[in-house]
């Protein structure tokens, strides 16, 4: 985990070409940055693909990037607009017009999730159906907004708040039929 | 939207990447590096050009006028010069 300092130093360095500190940024955010590709392709090498696709677009745009919000989150906007252009499967999801609560309570979650380690709450959402898992990865661990998510997959905004919503629901019952066989065996 | 705990534990984990990468990724930038001190050559070598085609192309314009001031010159000082002579 890198410093402000750190990060910024490493910044200037990568905007005058110096290739080590292109090589300290990338090794600093690759690991996470992999972890992000992982979500929205389970093929290792397309993930491959788009981490070297996002650190090329990341390196030669670097002066775009004005120091006003976290340089990681600009970092991982650049990846995801990577992983939606590259990948056209992604971006096939249902048209819907459920119009559902935008603001939503992650606490039913929550209090499952954080006993549950990284690998179990991951192997849950990928069980989601394909367009449910992207729009519930963008909008709870991404931070997008439902209108960012409708720019970026071309859908209505109404689309993504159903589709979120429906992710919830069944990763809700999941967890419940989780819980219910624990207790049980208890 | 604040990060809750799971989403952080999600969002800090870290995937195992080819060492791969980075050295195509340098590849790459380099390629573009190359591209980009390539573009600027041939741009240097089209705007020397142009200018040394503008100012000898100019210079030319500026002969050819000064010639034909001269001729009006010699012309007006003496006139006899544009009557044929016998």
């Amino acid at each position: 985990m890198l410093t402000i300092q750190e990060e910024e130093v490493l910044i200037r360095g990568c905007l005058t070409g110096e290739r080590s500190a292109q090589k300290l940024l990338f090794d600093a955010f690759a690991g996470k940055m992999k972890t992000l590709c992982m979500r929205y392709s389970k093929d290792p090498s397309f993930a491959d693909d788009n981490l070297q696709e996002g650190f090329i677009k990341v390196f030669t745009n670097l002066n775009q990037f004005k120091g006003s919000g976290s340089f990681e989150g600009w970092v991982q906007r650049i990846f995801i607009h990577t992983i939606f252009r590259s990948n056209s499967k992604i971006k096939s999801l249902q048209s819907s017009n459920d119009r559902k609560e935008d603001i939503i309570d992650l606490t039913f979650e929550e209090n499952v999730f954080s006993k549950m380690s990284v690998s179990n709450i991951m192997n849950l959402i990928e069980q989601l159906p394909h367009g449910y898992k992207t729009v519930f990865n963008l909008f709870v661990i991404e931070g997008f907004s439902h209108k960012e998510i409708a720019d970026l997959l071309k859908i209505d905004e109404a689309t993504s708040r159903s589709q979120l919503f429906k992710a919830r629901k069944q990763l809700q019952e999941m967890l419940t039929s989780i819980e219910s066989i624990k207790s049980y065996t208890h | 939207m604040n990060k809750t705990s799971f989403v952080s534990k999600i969002s800090n984990q870290q995937s195992y990447y080819s060492p791969d990468v980075w050295s195509k990724v340098e590849r790459e930038l380099d390629k573009k590096r190359k591209r980009r001190i390539l573009l600027f050559f041939l741009f240097s070598i089209l705007l020397m050009t142009s200018i040394g085609l503008g100012s000898f192309y100019f210079s030319q314009k500026n002969n050819a006028s000064t010639q034909q001031s001269d001729i009006k010159k010699q012309n007006i000082e003496d006139p006899t010069n544009d009557i044929p002579k016998p």
